[in-house]
Parts: C-alpha cells; structure tokens; sequence
C-alpha cells in the first residue's frame, strides 16, 4: 500500500532542505500546514483554513525571530 | 478500516436479523457471498451506502435515490416490504469495524416516530445514526457530528467507487482508455491520489502572502508621515479588497451556473431518450433484418422438407424393409456358396469314379473299388438331395428382383426426420417472436423520437449552452478579477519592498514581514512540488496497474503493462512497446488494474466490495482475478453470482484464504436467506 500522505512528504522533503527560510523551520510545523490541507481537502472550508495557515505562520515567523535573537 | 460484522435488520429483501462475520483469525478479513442473481447481492453492497452515507444511490440513475419504505418490492425500498404498515416496523444496519488500532460499531436506522402507529410514510420514520469507538470507556466513546467523521477518517463518499463497486461499473473505467474528452472520473482520480493538495495550498498561501503583505504596507505606510503615499496605499488595498469580493461574487455565480448546468446534463441523461432510443432504433433495424433473414432460411429449409414430407413418414416402414433385403440377400448370398461347394464336390467325386486324376493334387489314381464305387454313389445322391434343396430356397429372389426391389426402397427413403422438422419450424418460430419482439420494441422507442419530445430536447440543449456561455463569462471575468488582484499584490509589496534588509524595523514589521516571506517560499515549494509529486504518483499507479493487470490478464505473455499518461489516459502496451487496442475483456482486465492501483495508491484504508466481480470478464480471466486480490493483503467482499463462480468451487479454491464465506437463498416467502459455508477461520 502507497501512503499518498507520506509521498507528500517525501516531495517535499528536499525542497524545505534547499529553501533558506524554510530550512530554518520546524518540519514539524509545515507538516501540520500539510495535514490540515489533507483533512479538509474533502470538506472544503475557506476562512477555517485562511486563518489557521496565518495563525500557523505567524507562529512560525515568531519561532524563526525568537531563534534568530537566540543566536 | 477493517470491516469485522455486518449486521443487517430488515434490510431489503432480509427479513429479520441476518449476520455476516468476517473477522477470522491470523489477519484472515475477506470473504465470498454467494447468491443467484435478485437474491440479495446488491442489497448487501447497497448496504454499506447506506450505513456510510446514509442513503443509496440507485443503479444507473445520478442523484436519484432509493425510497426509503414502500409496499412494492418492485420499487427497491430500503425498508423489508413484508413490514411495510406494521406497527414499529424499523430497519437498520450495523458495521463493526477496526481502524486505527480502535474498534468501532457503526449503527444506522429509520426508527418508528411512534412505536404504536402503522408504518407507512416516511414521516412514520426517524433516522437515527450513532457511532461508537468500542476502546474507549464511558461518554467519550461516542462520537459526535458522524457523518462528518466518516467522511474525514474513512471515506469520502465521492470516492466510495474506487472501493465500492460492481462488475457494471467497470465500464466507466473503460472510458478512461476509450474517451479523450476529461471525464470526472480524471478529476476523482487526481483527488484520490491527493494531487488537489499542492494546488490549494499553493493558493491558500498565496493569498496568506497578500494578507500579511498587506498588514506590513499599513504598519509600513502609517509609520510614514507621507499622506499622499498613505493615500495611495489605502486606495490600492480598497481596490484589491473590491475586486476580491467581486471574485468571491463571480465564483459563487458561477457555482450555481454549474449546479444548473449538472440539473439539465442529468435531465438530458436520465429524460431525454432520444440518443438512446436512435442507438437502440439502429440495433434494431440490424435485428429485423436478421430475424427476417432468418425466417425467410427457415422458411425455405421447412418448404424443400415438406415436398418429401410422406416419405419421412413412411420412413420407418421403408427404412425396416430395406433391412430385411439386406438380411436376405446376405442369406441368398450364402446359400449360392454352398451350392457350388457341393457341385464341386459331385464333381470330384465323379472323376474319383472314371478313375481321374485329382482335381486339386493332379495325382493319378486307380479305378475305386466296388465298394468304394458304391459308397460314393450314396454320397452322390445325398449331395444332390442336398443342393436340390438349397435350390428351392435360392429361387427367389433373383439377383435382378433383388436390385429392383432395394432400388425401388432406396427412393422411397428420406434422410430428414420428424425431429428435424420439428427442429426447423421450433426455430421458424423463435426468428418470429424475436422479430415481433424487435418491432414491437421498435415501435416503442419511436415514441421517444417525437417532434414534442425533440422540441424539450432542444429547449435544454439550448439552455444548456446558454448556461456554458455564462460560465465562460463567468471565467473571463474571474481572470480579469485574479490579474486586478495579483496586479495590486504586486504594487502593494513595492510599499514593502523598502523594508527588507531595514534594520528600523518595529517587531510587529519584522514578524509581519517574515511571515510574508515564510508563506512565499511555502507556496513556491507547493508550486514546484506539484508536478514532482503527480508524476511520483502516475507513476506509482501505472507500475502497480502494470504489475495487476500482467498478473489477472489471459492474455499476459502478450503484454508488457499499461501507460498512464498525465491526463490518466490508459492505454495497454503490448510487448513490442506499441498500443493495443485490446479485447472488450482486456479493456475490463485494465479497469480493474486501474481501481485495485488507485485504492492501493490512495493512502485509504478500506476493504473493495466488489459486486457480479465477473461482468463482462472471461472465465480465465475472471479466475485470475479472485486469485490475484484472495492473495493480496486487502480486504476484498466478492459477490459473485452462480454463473461467476460455483460455492462449491469458490469455497474448495479459495475457503482456506477467506475469513468466512455465505450463500444467500430465497424461503417460500421470497425473503432471503443467509447461509454460512466456511466459517471455520472465525474467531471464536
């Protein structure tokens, strides 16, 4: 049995290792980015998937910042 | 999801509660049901519709759905006919389930709205669904909002035909080889292989991009004293803004032109029979002038029999004569040759008397004796005695009376029999029904071919293109709205251009602006993945297609696999590397490749029920099929009637690999029957 959800992952994997901004992220994160998607690709909801990827970013860019301080 | 029990409650033509267990030991989930065909088959796959989804679709006929309770089992009620009025009556189906490592129970029902009131409308029924996760104690194992759960954990219902299907279906997978046109099953296909994913998200995050972009212009544009730039920058957002809302606008038109668009292609599908009825007035034509070509043979055949017609009657009394001839030429025949024997033998003795050589040995032999001469008179005379006699017996009758006779018999004689005759005019007979059956249908269909029902066809046709005129408005609208916005995102970021590498950022600009740039490089990648991952995906499919259709095909050792383009076209390939064409039976082979590869590939976990699994397949290639998925690891429900495979059969083949297989049957009162054969892989 293929996972279509694993080679999701699997596409993306070396293109978030290239990107030099995504590389500084948690995979974890983009990988939350990328369930929601999968959950509510058969339900669509517009504004409930508008605002938890800005909540998600914003979360991130203030990890990414935090870090940046850090070091 | 692991299907374990199927509990049905006067469901269909199941009277009372009937169980099916499919949960065996050592991994062992699949199973055969065996059943003639309207013993209940379908009522068992329709089943699972309901229980998921919580209606049926009926066969052939898009949103249209069965009848919930009715007392005519012609109209395929969900509710058991024999209850229909009855006090309480009540139907349900219960799914026990594993998935994730949790048990579920699945019930659904139409109850009594009052336990005391006949049962005959709708309204006299309530639905009621309730699902349990069976691991979890107390309250918290049931679950909420069910429909919902099913349709985001185990499956959407749109993509229930890749799992749920029968033989009939497979025609539309045909298509996919056949059609070049894009069907909807291309578009489920990209669904169930999750390409949808990558392009909105890359839209979603597009727009986050704008929204944060937009945020950092007015921190950017409110720090600035510059009022004319403020000005500008409020002016550009009000216009992206507008023109965003004019979109949502347009789409949400357009979606409704599509809803009406659906509305008159299903009309034209399921009302307008004047396609059909031409299709059908075609085959027809063929048909009469079959059956009438076959009468006029018929006819002739009877005619050509009939003019020696008293011959085949009296063919058994000639027939018996022409025997006796024989028996009595053959007895004349002998007693010929035992007369010259004994005239040869007078002979000889004759010459023994004269004192003559011998006839045979040429010796020369001494006059006999008196009394030797004497013996051989006696001898003589009992020889002539005896050929007189075989004499009289051999008079009659002559040679010549014989060949008279027996040529005289030959004539009379027929090779036709009454059977044959029989035969032809039984087939006189079958030729006409059909031809009458063909006319009648003819003029059946013709009605559907009327000048009323061609105006109504040409109304919605014209309808029909006024609404695909409105939706290409619709679309070039949207693109002029999308440039505006996309235009405008692209001013809006020269506000904020200015900011990157500022080191007088406030910390709301920086994250702002991070923010941007995280949601940027996140819908580029989802952009550039896009294609990386449907080709990974075709090609996932087509080897696996390949690797099933090389192993289910007759025909496999001339075949290298299938091709799927990226459109999933499909094609098979022979082994010279070129397109086959392929029989109708391969064409079927290929479809089921194609759905055992996309539910494989899906990531879904769902058990195929798989109903008539032979339509349309040969027997080999039908055998290579059960012995292919009773090997393979899923959870595979064939339902196959008697022509498709023998119990007996099924069970001595494939029993040991089955958690369980049942027969259905009828009882005297047409209610079916469920019948476990092997159950000795069961969990106790």
């Amino acid at each position: 049995m293929i996972d279509a959800k694993q080679e999701i992952l699997n596409t993306i994997k070396p293109l978030i290792e290239k990107n030099k901004i995504l590389q500084q992220l948690e995979h974890e994160d983009i990988l939350e980015i990328i369930e929601h998607l999968l959950e509510y690709q058969f339900k669509p909801n517009e504004k409930k998937t508008k605002s938890f990827i800005d909540e998600k970013i914003s979360e991130m860019a203030t990890n990414m910042l935090k870090n940046e301080v850090i070091e | 999801m692991k299907l374990t029990k199927l509990v049905l409650f006067n469901w269909q033509g199941y009277h009372g509660k009937k169980e099916f267990n499919f949960d065996g030991e050592n991994g062992k989930s699949s199973s055969f049901i065996y059943a003639q065909n309207t013993y209940g088959k379908s009522a068992f796959w329709e089943a699972f519709h309901f229980a998921l989804y919580g209606r049926v679709e009926i066969r052939r006929l898009r949103n249209t759905y069965r009848p919930v309770l009715g007392r005519e089992s012609a109209l395929a009620p969900m509710m058991n006919t024999d209850i229909y009025g009855t006090s309480g009556a009540t139907f349900y189906v219960e799914l026990f389930f594993t998935h994730k490592s949790s048990e579920y129970r699945l019930y659904r029902a139409f109850k009594p709205r009052y336990e005391t009131s006949p049962v005959r409308a709708v309204n006299d029924l309530i639905p009621d669904v309730s699902l349990e996760n069976l691991s979890v104690l107390g309250g918290d194992r049931y679950i909420a909002n069910e429909d919902r759960w099913i349709e985001e954990n185990l499956l959407p219902n749109r993509l229930a035909k890749f799992f749920l299907f029968d033989g009939e279906r497979l025609e539309e997978y045909e298509d996919l080889m056949r059609k070049d046109e894009d069907i909807d099953l291309r578009n489920d296909i990209r669904d169930i292989i999750r390409t949808p994913i990558f392009k909105e998200g890359n839209r979603i995050l597009k727009s986050s991009e704008a929204r944060f972009g937009v945020k950092e212009g007015h921190e950017i544009v409110g720090q600035d004293k510059d009022k004319k730039l403020r000005l500008e920058f409020d002016k550009l957002t009000k216009e992206i803004d507008e023109a965003r809302t004019s979109k949502e606008k347009v789409d949400k038109e357009k979606e409704g032109f599509k809803k009406e668009l659906d509305t008159l292609e299903n009309w034209l599908i399921n009302e307008d029979k004047t396609k059909e009825a031409s299709i059908k007035l075609e085959a027809l034509k063929t048909e009469i002038s079959d059956a009438t070509e076959a009468i006029k043979g018929f006819k002739e055949d009877i005619q050509r029999e009939m003019k020696d017609a008293w011959k085949v009657l009296i063919a058994p009394i000639v027939n018996e004569s022409l025997e006796k001839l024989e028996v009595e030429s053959e007895s004349q025949k002998a007693l010929h040759g035992d007369m010259a024997l004994i005239k040869k033998e007078i002979k000889n003795l004759e010459h023994e008397v004269e004192g003559d050589p011998c006839d045979t040995c040429k010796r020369v032999r001494e006059s006999p004796s008196k009394e030797r001469k004497k013996e051989i008179d006696g001898i003589v005379l009992g020889l002539k005695k005896e050929f007189d006699d075989k004499k009289k017996h051999a008079k009659y009758p002559t040679p010549e009376e014989f060949f008279i006779k027996s040529n005289g018999l030959k004539n009379l004689k027929s090779d036709s029999t009454l059977d044959i005759l029989c035969l032809k005019e039984e087939k006189l007979i079958i030729a006409k029904t059909k031809l009458r059956k063909a006319e009648n249908n003819q003029k059946e269909q013709r009605k559907y071919i009327t000048d009323e029902q061609n105006e109504k066809v040409k109304n919605v046709v014209k309808d029909k293109t006024d609404i695909e005129n409105k939706i290409q408005s619709c679309n070039e609208d949207l693109s002029i709205l999308k440039a505006t916005i996309e235009g405008g995102n692209i001013h809006l970021r020269s506000f904020t251009e200015n900011s990157d590498g500022n080191k007088n950022l406030t910390k709301k600009m920086m994250k702002l602006q991070t923010s941007r740039k995280i949601a940027n490089a996140l819908s580029e990648i989802f952009n550039t993945a896009l294609e990386n991952f449907s080709e990974t995906m075709r090609f996932n499919v087509e080897k696996r297609a390949s690797e099933t259709f090389l192993e289910i095909s007759n025909n496999r050792s001339n075949y290298k696999g299938l091709k799927i383009t990226k459109d999933y076209a499909i094609s098979i390939i022979n082994k010279k590397g070129r397109k086959d064409i392929g029989s109708q039976g391969q064409s079927m082979v290929m479809a089921y490749s194609i759905i055992e590869a996309l539910s494989s590939c899906s990531g879904f976990e769902f058990p195929m029920i798989i109903d008539t699994p032979g339509r349309s397949l040969s027997r080999s290639n039908m055998t290579h099929v059960f012995d292919y998925m009773t090997n393979s690891d899923r959870q595979v429900i064939f339902l196959p009637n008697d022509l498709e495979l023998d119990p007996d059969e099924g069970d001595k083949r494939y029993g040991k690999l089955m958690a369980s297989t049942y027969e259905l049957g009828k009882d005297e009162n047409d209610r079916t029957l469920v019948m476990p054969r092997c159950t000795e892989n069961l969990r106790l």
